[in-house]
């Protein structure tokens, strides 16, 4: 089991992280999931050693690394760009772990090759690694990074250097991958998608802090503040004040809205709040059927997307939000739009 | 990417560890020399003041050194700037194996192409032989050797490939593209040379310019061996002051002039260098050159590969055919005259003519070379590798030491030798007694070579590897043996074989401190080239081929390594 206690950096004299704190336990799938230049990088450098933190602890199973180097903590890394050996073969590249390990070519060469096979690129194996594609590059770092069974795996944006359609086919193989091995893993990413199809858990980081941390069901149905709300592509944000704390009520400058209870805080009355607006809770209505979810607005823009469409609407006050309705709208129409509570969240703050 | 600031605090002092040895290496071997020279200069002028015959000693080579090199220099722009445009802009059969030959004079040692040319247009070469026979002449009809066009035509030889290296370098590397929307907006062809590439080329057109007259300026061998006597430029001058006329004080006063120059014209060249504002990036040469089209283009193309190959190509084959070639009277025979293919001058290597203590078989000379060739090779590995991992650990000793360790580029070997004359004359450091200061010498001349070809290379390999490989359990040493080492082996190898090659055909330094008995091959072809006779003209340019060839097959193997990202200079 991984713990990182409490780790500080600074980077050209400016706080980098600030006293970040976490645990992975076995089999589990972390992702830490953040901006570029959030640190997120920074901290899994540090993890393997490869960079060293201003204060804070590493620990594995309880025992400090201070003073472990990189090549003894028998961790893997994968990185963005892969650092394939460009003067080895696939082979060559993925046995490398074992050949450090002292492991004999026969026994190594079998595991290269079996690691090679969880990847689909056993026919690769006498390939020169810049022969490869990108895609086939990745599956080669990543089965380099699984060959020796390292206790802890890093992987460092491992899909980001590639397009769209690759992206996500080798998402759901690397999820396939990482729950066979059942080594845990710590994933750096700044795509939610990729970190809600790859993460058993996440952990939000935002100037060098963890915001929030949680299964993605968790934090997607519960963004901790607008910060995450927003990084989710959460945008539909109304500054409010908890008017009920019973079946809550919140009272914004749109109206009043009754929305669905929060997990892990009180509403109480007089507090503020950020309600957060989903675009499935929009309903068109013809009259005006409810005292409370019920606002008036102007269409702006009208996108069909096949199950949905997607609109763009101005209330009162200018806000834009954005929603998804089961029937168009003309552009310039002035309609009547109610919210069902349950998509309606609030969020701290 | 965030890189690791913890790393660079570390560096800083290791770094220091690493600079040590090529540290201590310049300032021994380099530093020292060239402090004795000037302090023997400062003496003579305190001794003997400015005086009108200290200002004569110096005034007569100095100016014919500067009249020499101002010549050279605009000859050379003149064949070379013409080659370079064509070079860059066209596209056409064996331009391949026409970048190679461009390489030969890089590498090839100035005895060979003495030698080459004196077999070439000598009274001996081919050409006059072949005259003399055809209309029974009695004397060469040629008369090159000797004269101020002779070095003319070596230092044109030698300084076109720079010109087409650099200029056309640059000139690949404009993109077309502005010409083309130069000439939509309206410019002629002459407009869009003056007003688009010429300013664009213009920084690295005054760096050949400085480098081919630097290049120029401290020439000696060529001076020697194809001016003859009565050309004395100041490298040659030191050269007869210091070992003919045993004047040592002259020989340090003319150095010390020698050194301002080529230290000033040092310092202009990386002033421009560090000054070229208009970064240029290589291109596709698919998208600058164009193929040839119009019959004039194809003159220029046609006309570009015959002077080459004219130029590169016959005076080093005329070499090697002159060398199996018997045109001479035959030792013994007078008056006969034998002509035909012969082994004579290679068999004659092998054997001590003359029976004599000083005079050791030729083939010795080869051994010798060999040996301190491969000593060269390991002492500027060591340090170039040093040096090399030490600039690619961006400290702020970089700004210091990167100038430092490029000087000996601009030093002539004349002035270094001399200065080694100067310094270690007493046990245990003897240059009578201590062959492995020939070596060092040439490992001095090489260091630059070897650290601007390495350097590029350790910086091209991504921190990413050796963190992967150590991540992966490599111990530092182990990532710097199975990473770094594959890596780099053919920029290794690559200046491993260029300091070998400097070695064996280092001429200058190498007359200061060779003994008589240890003769390398370019001081042996040099005495056989300096005394009459038939026997001995063949076997000068039968070492000349064997040196060729070894060379030639050098640049080949460099070429075959394809480095990517090395600067030319």
């Amino acid at each position: 089991m991984l713990t990182v206690e409490n780790i500080y950096k600074d980077y050209e004299n400016q706080p980098l992280l600030k006293g970040v704190s976490f645990e992975v336990k076995g089999g589990e799938t972390v992702c830490l999931l953040g901006r570029s230049g959030s640190g997120k990088s920074t901290l899994l450098r540090i993890i393997a050693g490869i960079e060293s933190s201003k204060s804070g602890r590493v620990l594995w199973n309880g025992k400090d690394l201070q003073g472990v180097p990189v090549h003894q903590r028998q961790f893997g890394f994968m990185f963005q760009d892969y650092a394939l050996f460009p003067h080895l073969s696939v082979l060559e590249n993925v046995s490398f772990g074992l050949k450090m390990q002292g492991m004999g070519k026969e026994e190594r060469t079998a595991r290269a090759h079996s690691a090679l096979e969880q990847v689909n690129m056993g026919p690769f194996a006498q390939r020169w690694v810049t022969e490869l594609s990108g895609g086939e590059q990745q599956r080669v770092a990543l089965a380099r990074s699984l060959a020796p069974q390292p206790r802890l795996l890093m992987l460092d944006e491992p899909l980001g250097a590639l397009d769209r359609t690759l992206r996500e086919q080798l998402m759901q193989e690397l999820r396939e991958v990482l729950h066979q091995t059942q080594i845990p893993t710590i994933y750096v990413t700044h795509d939610q998608e990729e970190a809600f199809t790859i993460g058993d858990r996440l952990i939000l980081l935002n100037q060098g802090k963890i915001v929030q941390e949680g299964s993605p069901q968790q934090v997607y149905d519960f963004p901790k503040n607008s910060w995450v709300a927003a990084f989710l592509g959460l945008t539909n944000l109304v500054k409010g004040t908890v008017v009920e704390e019973k079946s809550p009520v919140v009272e914004t400058a749109l109206g009043s809205f009754v929305v669905k209870p929060p997990l892990d805080f009180a509403l109480a009355p007089g507090s503020p709040v950020t309600l957060l607006i989903r675009p499935q809770a929009a309903e068109i209505r013809k009259t005006i059927d409810a005292e409370q979810n019920l606002i008036t607005v102007f269409v702006k823009d009208c996108v069909y997307l096949g199950a949905a469409y997607r609109i763009q609407v101005e209330a009162q006050n200018q806000m834009q939000l954005d929603l998804l309705v089961s029937q168009p709208v003309e552009i310039g129409e002035t309609i009547l739009i109610y919210f069902k509570k349950e998509y309606l969240t609030c969020l701290e703050g | 990417m965030i890189k690791s600031p913890s790393w660079k605090a570390k560096g800083s002092w290791k770094s220091l560890l690493l600079w040590l040895a090529p540290i201590l290496f310049l300032t021994f071997f380099y530093f020292q020399p060239l402090l004795a020279t000037f302090k023997m200069a400062w003496q003579v002028g305190s001794n003997q003041g400015l005086t009108t015959s200290v200002f004569n000693k110096i005034w007569a080579p100095l100016s014919f050194t500067i009249w020499q090199a101002v010549l050279s220099t605009i000859i050379t722009f003149l064949v070379g700037l013409p080659m370079a445009y064509v070079f860059a802009r066209f596209r056409f059969a064996g331009k391949a194996f026409l970048k190679v030959l461009v390489t030969i004079p890089f590498i090839m040692p100035t005895v060979v192409v003495a030698a080459g040319f004196n077999a070439f247009l000598g009274p001996k070469g081919w050409v006059n032989s072949l005259l003399i026979s055809v209309f029974d002449l009695g004397q060469p009809p040629i008369q090159i050797l000797n004269t101020l066009a002779a070095i003319l035509l070596a230092h044109v030889f030698y300084n076109t490939s720079v010109v087409i290296r650099v200029v056309g370098g640059a000139w690949a590397k404009l993109d077309p593209k502005m010409e083309q929307a130069a000439r939509s907006l309206g410019a002629s062809p002459w407009k869009v040379f003056q007003r688009i590439n010429f300013p664009l080329l213009r920084p690295s057109i005054l760096a050949a310019i400085l480098l081919v007259f630097l290049f120029d300026f401290t020439s000696f061998a060529v001076i020697l061996l194809m001016g003859g006597p009565q050309f004395a430029t100041l490298e040659v001058e030191i050269y007869i002051q210091a070992l003919h006329l045993l004047n040592l004080p002259t020989a340090g006063l003319l150095s010390a002039v020698q050194l301002v120059f080529t230290l000033l014209l040092t310092a202009g060249y990386s002033l421009i260098n560090r000054r070229r504002v208009v970064r240029l990036t290589p291109r596709d040469p698919d998208e600058v050159e164009k193929p040839i089209q119009t019959a004039g283009q194809k003159m220029m193309v046609v006309g570009l590969v015959f002077s080459m190959l004219v130029l590169f190509v016959l005076p080093l084959i005329s070499l090697v055919f002159r060398s199996f070639l018997r045109l001479d009277a035959v030792r013994g025979e007078r008056g006969m005259v034998q002509s035909g293919v012969t082994l004579a001058y290679y068999q004659e290597l092998f054997i001590n003519r003359r029976q004599s203590l000083f005079y050791v078989p030729p083939i010795d000379a080869l051994k010798n070379s060999l040996v301190f060739a491969l000593i060269t090779v390991v002492i500027a590995l060591v340090l170039g590798l040093l040096a090399a991992i030490a600039l690619s650990r961006k400290t702020n000793w970089n700004r210091l030491m990167d100038p430092i360790l490029m000087l000996p580029l601009g030093t002539s070997a004349v002035t270094l030798g001399l200065g080694f004359i100067l310094v270690f004359n007493r046990p245990p450091i003897d240059v009578r007694s201590f062959p492995l200061l020939i070596p060092i010498a040439h490992a001095l001349v090489a260091l630059p070579f070897v650290v601007r070809t390495l350097q590029p290379a350790i910086v091209s390999i991504p921190e990413t590897y050796r963190q992967s490989a150590a991540v992966l359990g490599a111990s530092p040493w182990r990532v710097w043996w199975l990473i770094d080492y594959p890596i780099l082996f053919r920029a290794i190898l690559a200046s491993g074989i260029f300091a070998f090659t400097v070695s064996l055909g280092e001429f200058g330094a190498t007359t200061f401190l060779s003994r008589p008995d240890l003769p390398t091959i370019p001081i042996a072809i040099y005495r056989y080239l300096s005394q009459p006779g038939a026997l001995n003209y063949g076997q000068a340019l039968a070492m000349s081929t064997i040196l060729m060839v070894i060379c030639g097959l050098s640049i080949y193997i460099v070429e075959k390594l394809r480095l990517p990202d090395v600067n030319d200079f």
